[in-house]
């Protein structure tokens, strides 16, 4: 049996008397994507530093495919896209690549030229005269130019346009569809929601819930306008699961939680002409997780 | 030569050039000017008045005069010039190559890779001593190749190589100093001043100790003072031998217990 990709028991890093990261039990799984949702300041970078052997943890434990972080092997087959990503400015796209090809032992040279051409990446200028996107899609080749068993991103597409986030998450479902696995961060929703399994919340150095995609949307808030015909009679706010509710000429405003059924079922004898959503719902049940 | 090597090299290349280029023309100039003041028995005369103390202080004595030529080359640039200069770069550079790269947020990605901070440390350092040991190399050629040109002679290889030694030896200590604050506490600044006081401290305590006799008892903090009662030049390596190794010794063991706090530390966390 293999190990987990990710395991952390009670990962705690405390900065004096802040405490960053507060007990952290997370287990992720090979072939496994896991998306880290928090606001800004929650953890989120602090738990990704502990990951990969950057920060010490001051309680409890963590290992990366079976390894202690801190040992330079266990590192061997992980791949680590930071948040704030910095290269040296005189050193050109490329040169940074075959140095990072040279600490692992093995670079790929084709393969790399090969991802900078799909990311429509020009390797050879210096990082100093690259944008703040191109940068990014430097740090995105390094991740993907070797076949590692563990990629932890920290916001990977921030400064990428929706083209390219497209591209990156094609490499994304290659790189799960060989069985790696991945965790990625983001304080937005729609950044993992497409691609991640499960998600975990962190809020101030807690690990609010862990659940998938669909465990998530199950729960999660539904805002809709039901237009009927004739007007509707019947007090909607006093239906099963309806939070608000009020009518509004042919409009019934709601917001649902739980099924839709008993809504409709107060409305019988009206024709259904259409339901509007109005949802960002998940947006909004992860505001709730925020607040 | 190992990728890190390398890279740290081809990153501080040109200014390396800039820095050469400075201190072969100074020594070039220091050379060129010994003919304005070569046996001017006036300049003998009023600095026979000046106190031991001061003569200690620019680096000549009864034996080796201003006017001579070790006493010259010696109170022009090696008893001063030449030490300060390559430590600033020996300071610069070392904060530089890992506080400075730390701070800038540039050793996250490079030391999540399958490497030891140990082996960054190390290779790091070794970037530091070619750099400083390159710019030492240059103009110390040019100045026994020029000497002749400008009649400062009598002076022995033994003499110019202990003397050119003892010089490097206190910038590569100072270029450790710096090197291993930053190691230890990560920030290139405290790294620079750490370094910077030694170096200057180090030479004021050393002068002024010549003239403040409660300063005597801790001259020896000074650096400076291990190589000030050796007169290379006149004298070859008799006397620099035990401090020259002894500050290599000092150089690397400061070095060492940067790397050990380094590899403990949290990087990148202020």
């Amino acid at each position: 049996m293999t190990a987990a990709a990710i395991e952390t028991r009670a990962l705690a890093k405390h900065f004096g008397a802040v405490k960053a990261v507060d007990g952290i039990d997370l287990d992720v799984q090979r072939g496994e994507v896991f998306g880290f949702l928090g606001p800004n300041g929650a953890g989120k970078t602090t738990t990704i530093r502990m990951l990969l052997g950057l920060l010490r943890p001051t309680g409890g434990t963590v290992s990366i495919l079976g390894g202690d972080p801190s040992v330079p092997e266990s590192r061997a087959r992980v791949a680590y896209l930071p948040g704030d990503l910095e290269f040296d400015p005189k050193m050109t796209g490329w040169q940074h690549l075959e140095l990072f090809g040279a600490l692992r032992r093995t670079f790929d040279a084709t393969r790399a030229r090969e991802l900078c051409a799909q990311l429509d990446l020009d390797p050879s200028r210096p990082c100093g005269e690259l944008s703040k996107g191109n940068r990014q899609k430097v740090g995105i080749v390094q991740v993907f130019m070797r076949d590692c068993d563990l990629l932890v991103l920290d916001e990977p597409t921030s400064g990428l346009d929706p083209l390219q986030q497209q591209l990156f998450n094609d490499l994304l479902a290659g790189a799960k569809a060989r069985g790696a696995a991945i965790f990625l961060s983001s304080h937005v929703l729609p950044e993992v929601e497409r691609v991640a399994d499960r998600v975990g919340i962190i809020r101030a150095g807690r690990l609010v819930t862990v659940a998938t995609i669909d465990e998530l949307r199950r729960g999660a808030r539904q805002r809709l306008t039901i237009t009927v015909d004739p007007p509707a009679t019947v007090d909607v706010g006093t239906v099963g699961g309806v939070l608000e509710g009020r009518v509004e000429g042919d409009d019934v405003h709601v917001l649902l939680e739980g099924p839709l059924q008993p809504v409709l079922d107060a409305l019988a004898g009206h024709s259904v002409v259409r339901i509007t959503s109005h949802d960002d719902d998940l947006d909004d049940l992860f505001l709730g997780y925020y607040r | 030569m190992s990728a890190l090597l390398a890279a740290a090299l081809r990153d501080r290349r040109r200014a390396w050039i800039w820095w050469t280029v400075a201190l072969v023309l100074t020594a070039f100039m220091i050379a060129g000017s010994f003919g304005a003041i070569e046996g001017q028995q006036e300049l003998e005369e009023t600095i026979a008045d000046v106190p031991d103390s001061l003569r200690v202080l620019m680096g000549i004595d009864d034996e080796m005069t201003l006017t001579s030529p070790a006493g010259y080359v010696n109170s022009q640039w090696f008893a001063n010039m030449f030490p300060i200069l390559l430590s600033i770069y020996g300071i610069g550079v070392a904060a530089r190559l890992l506080a400075g790269e730390e701070n800038a947020g540039r050793l996250e990605l490079l030391l999540a890779h399958p490497v030891a901070r140990r082996r960054v440390l190390v290779d790091r350092w070794w970037a530091a001593v070619v750099l400083v040991a390159g710019l030492f190399v240059v103009p110390s050629l040019v100045l026994v190749v020029l000497a002749p040109m400008f009649d400062l002679t009598g002076i022995s290889v033994a003499g110019w190589t202990a003397a050119s030694a003892a010089s490097l030896a206190l910038a590569v200590l100072h270029t450790a100093v710096t090197y291993a604050v930053g190691a230890w506490t990560g920030s290139r600044a405290v790294a620079i001043a750490t370094g910077a006081a030694l170096t200057g401290g180090g030479f004021l305590l050393q002068s002024l100790a010549n003239l403040s006799s409660t300063l005597r008892p801790v001259r020896w903090l000074s650096p400076w003072q291990w190589f000030a009662d050796a007169r290379p030049l006149v004298d070859g390596w008799d006397g620099v031998t035990v401090p020259l190794l002894a500050t290599l010794a000092l150089a690397a063991a400061l070095v060492a217990a940067g790397a050990w706090r380094f590899e403990r530390r949290d990087i990148g966390a202020a």
